[in-house]
């Protein structure tokens, strides 16, 4: 253990030095012709595809999405790079640096036209359209004589070289990992783990993924814009569906999810391909081969979702006799009423799941929902938090209409729910779950996280010292690290609770959450409810099948059946009302019950 | 006016190759929800097969035909028990990544085998007809004939058959499905079987229609009907017949219109233009969010 924190220690603080001295050899070799060119050759390869596989690895990876066609954004960046240094820029020094970057940032326009048809679609559809943009792409460039058209484009001069290469693919490997250890980062994990929980707790996922997309685009480009200035000649081919492929193999060799995985697939993939050149055109037969292989008996690569601890930065440590945070509501109402819905209607194609639903629930209250199994209470749940749009009716908090906006957005305004069906992110660690619940007010954007500005890493600290406090709260704490899949199922239910309460909500929303507990459970339950109530001065409104914790815990409670709000009031009321007690046990059933007799 | 008849024949012809190839795509996705990228490589590997059948054994047409779906049907079911089987449980992202690389490898496979283009010979005596100035050859009646007749075929499977029904009902649920007593394994092979067929026969018509074939051929036009199916509404059959039309006509229309490079990149904007404003495709039914 101990020579384990050594090693970790010595690594990270050495790293600047390692890199150091890893350029100056690369300098010295390539000003000397120190190594055989053939092999010089490979290694710059290796470095461009480890720029790739790392750009790839962000969308597929760690979103979890499925862009197929990087080697269109690869295109982008090395015609890009090209055009501006053989026609455009005059010749010096500078011209290759700044081809490059353009070339990068090129692609990352090119992918925000790819992004925009990505937010309407989900799943294989995004698959389809990145893989058509990767076609879109070589057909234009195919119709433009300007560049060569089908023929090609040739005229750069041998720019990329050793340290050129090292030098971009460090840089790529700190931004990735700055990128991914932030924030948006794991914003961009959320979209990965479960996208309408990130959505739930107020990760802005159409911000976040436009940005992951960005950032891996022009890291695509980048390496387009040295492989074009070291081959010195590019055409439409190179970048067809078969270099798409290339770089998928590399990232589900390596592994997904993981920086490490992007560096080893990029390695092993390249110097494979090297060594396999004497089988000629059989080589084209045994790379897809590996790919369908890997994706049957190791579908998450070598190192997938687990990381060397160089490429991750350090965590803030705790500082001792720090402040306790505000866990109050970000957004305060003073008395009155927090959430007014007024003819709430919904409707699933002809079924009215929710009909003509009113409610005025004012600050501090707890209400209860119950009703039997299809009655429209979690259809009710997800029309406040923006799941469902209304068919009739209006929702509004603090005065603002709800029905129309986006449930991160309706989180921001101090909303925050639990699912019926617990969903956690359940690879990732107890701690980044909560962490999750605070990407709204994480007080930093993306360049701040890619740069690590002190202001980036007091806002870290902060949410970390946050997330520490409220696992603390929770008896969670010394579950920080543990992914949260291997969490038994009462603390999953509890850690649910705690990452919506990191969204500093003003109304909390409980989707069954005594689901499936024993009655010593659901009765620890209820005192902890009863607890966040008071302690983070919230409104509550649940759902729930325990009669006696419902009885036990609202101040008022409504009945829902079929979509109707059959009885409303406090729980003796309901317990004698005559229609709840039908909806309940049927007719029959009530009058058995009123008359004590047995049938 | 006949330049234009003449034109909307070239756009049935076309529209008709997609179709066909197109039902194979849309029967995949509608049993497993996986888009087969491969299928467009069935398609070539039919075209090939009825090269082989026609110029190496010089079979007769119907026979040919007949060769180049049962090969291609048997390729697909056999590319379905090693390649997707095993990842019927695994996520999405797994499967369609393995279907891309089957792809590449059958399009590799066989380009190692036939590094060069091929020519295929004449399979049927080509009578051209002439009315009014219009031209109808008889390899244009067959292919739009074969392919109504197939499509009907189809859809009376579908629609009408205790087979067709179980492909529905795998479709919405594929672990109860078994404990209907229906076996699902079969099912899902028929399937395969029934979609990369239509390819294999897709594969021959085309080679009839453009006699030069390559290993490449398949990524193309695989894709163009991949299209039609989503313009279609991919899952859905009839959605692929229209979708294969509308990219027939659109292919056509540009082509006369723009110079021939355009084509391509005018089919795939189109692919993207309608993927933002009607993600589910003409027939197609939106799925609905579970929370």
């Amino acid at each position: 253990m101990k020579s384990n924190n050594f090693w970790v220690r010595f690594t990270s603080n050495r790293l600047p030095v390692f890199v150091g001295a890893g350029f100056v050899a690369t300098l010295i070799v390539s000003r000397f012709s120190l190594m055989d060119q053939y092999v010089e050759l490979v290694a710059m390869y290796v470095g461009i595809n480890i720029i790739l596989a790392l750009s790839l690895n962000i969308v597929n990876g760690y979103m979890g999405e499925f862009s197929v066609g990087h080697a269109g954004f690869m295109a982008v960046g090395a015609y890009g790079a090209s055009v501006l240094s053989v026609k455009i820029l005059p010749a010096g020094v500078w011209v290759f640096p700044v081809a490059i970057v353009a070339g990068g940032l090129l692609a990352a326009a090119a992918a925000v036209v790819v992004a925009i048809p990505s937010f309407k679609t989900r799943g294989d559809y995004l698959a389809i359209v990145t893989l058509s943009f990767n076609m879109i792409v070589k057909s234009v460039l195919e119709n433009i004589d300007a560049v060569g058209g089908p023929r090609g484009f040739l005229g750069m001069e041998k720019l990329t070289t050793l340290p050129w290469v090292f030098a971009w693919t460090v840089a790529s490997v700190w931004a990735v990992r700055n990128f991914v250890y932030s924030n948006i980062g794991r914003g961009v994990l959320s979209i990965r783990e479960d996208e309408m929980a990130g959505e739930a707790m107020g990760v802005d996922t159409q911000k976040v993924k436009l940005q992951a997309f960005v950032i891996s685009s022009f890291f695509a480009g980048v390496a387009g814009g040295l492989y074009a200035h070291l081959l010195q000649f590019i055409s439409p081919r190179s970048f067809d569906i078969l270099k798409s492929t290339e770089i998928l193999i590399m990232v589900y060799l390596g592994g997904v999810g993981s920086i490490a995985g992007s560096i080893a697939g990029a390695v092993i993939y390249t110097v494979l391909i090297e060594a396999l050149r004497v089988l000629g055109q059989w080589r084209m037969v045994i790379m897809p081969l590996m790919l369908v292989i890997l994706m049957i008996f190791r579908p998450k690569g070598i190192f997938g979702y687990t990381e060397f601890s160089w490429f991750k930065p350090a965590t803030a440590k705790k500082r001792e006799g720090a402040a306790i945070m505000s866990h109050q509501p970000l957004r305060q109402v003073e008395t009155g009423g927090l959430l007014a819905i007024d003819g709430l209607t919904h409707y699933f194609g002809g079924l009215c799941a929710l009909s003509d639903f009113n409610l005025r629930l004012s600050a501090g209250q707890i209400l209860g929902v119950i009703g039997p199994n299809g009655s429209g209470k979690t259809t009710l749940f997800n029309l406040i938090s923006g799941y469902y749009k209304p068919t009739q009716g209006s929702i509004s908090v603090h005065g603002a209409e709800l029905t129309r906006l986006r449930p991160n957005e309706i989180n921001a305004l101090g909303i925050a729910r639990t699912f019926q069906n617990i969903r956690l992110f359940n690879n990732l660690t107890v701690e980044d779950n909560v962490k999750i619940g605070m990407f709204g007010s994480a007080g930093y954007n993306a360049s701040g996280a890619l740069l690590r500005t002190r202001r980036f890493k007091q806002c870290e600290r902060d949410m970390s010292e946050h997330a520490q406090e409220l696992l603390e709260l929770f008896a969670l704490d010394r579950y920080r690290a543990e992914p949260a899949k291997n969490l038994p199922y009462g603390l999953k239910r509890r850690l649910e609770i705690v990452r919506a309460l990191a969204t500093r909500p003003a109304l909390l929303l409980l989707d069954e959450p005594a689901a499936g507990m024993n009655p010593a459970e659901t009765g620890a339950l209820m005192e902890l409810v009863q607890r966040i109530r008071d302690d983070f001065k919230l409104t509550i409104m649940v759902i729930e099948h325990h009669m006696s914790f419902i009885m036990g815990l609202c101040e008022t409670i409504r009945v829902l059946d079929f979509g109707v709000t059959i009885a409303a009031g406090t729980a003796d009321e309901i317990k004698n009302d005559k229609k709840v007690i039908e909806a309940y046990l049927g007719s029959s059933g009530a009058r058995n019950y009123k008359t004590g007799g047995n049938s | 006016m006949a330049y234009i008849a003449q034109q909307f024949l070239n756009m049935l012809q076309l529209g008709s190759i997609y179709a066909i190839i197109a039902l194979g795509y849309t029967m995949v996705y509608g049993v497993l929800s996986l888009i087969n990228f491969a299928h467009g490589d069935l398609f070539m590997v039919g075209a090939f097969l009825c090269f082989l059948a026609s110029s190496k054994l010089h079979l007769p047409f119907y026979i040919v035909i007949l060769a180049a779906a049962a090969g291609a049907a048997v390729l697909g079911v056999t590319v379905e028990r090693l390649a997707y089987r095993p990842l019927r449980e695994a996520p999405k992202v797994s499967a369609i990544i393995t279907a891309l690389g089957v792809g590449v490898f059958i399009e590799n496979f066989t380009l190692a085998l036939s590094p060069y283009p091929r020519h295929v010979p004449e399979l049927l005596h080509n009578i051209s007809y002439n009315f009014n100035g219009l031209t109808i050859s008889s390899i244009q009646m067959i292919i739009v004939a074969l392919s109504v007749l197939l499509m009907a075929g189809l859809d009376f499977i579908v629609r009408k058959t205790r087979y067709g029904s179980a492909m529905r009902a795998l479709s919405w649920d594929m672990r109860t499905l078994p404990l209907m007593g229906v076996p699902v394994n079969a099912i899902v092979a028929l399937t395969f079987a029934i979609g990369a067929g239509f390819g294999g026969v897709a594969g021959t018509m085309y080679a009839m229609a453009f006699p030069v074939i390559d290993p490449y051929m398949g990524i193309m036009i695989g894709w163009k009907a991949f299209i039609a199916a989503v313009v279609g509404g991919i899952g859905s059959i009839r959605g692929a017949m229209l979708g294969g039309c509308i990219l027939g006509a659109v292919e056509t229309i540009a082509a006369v219109a723009l110079p021939s490079t355009y084509r391509d990149f005018i089919a795939f904007t189109l692919l993207l233009i309608l993927l933002i404003f009607r993600p589910n495709g003409i027939l197609g039914v939106p799925k609905t969010l579970k929370v």
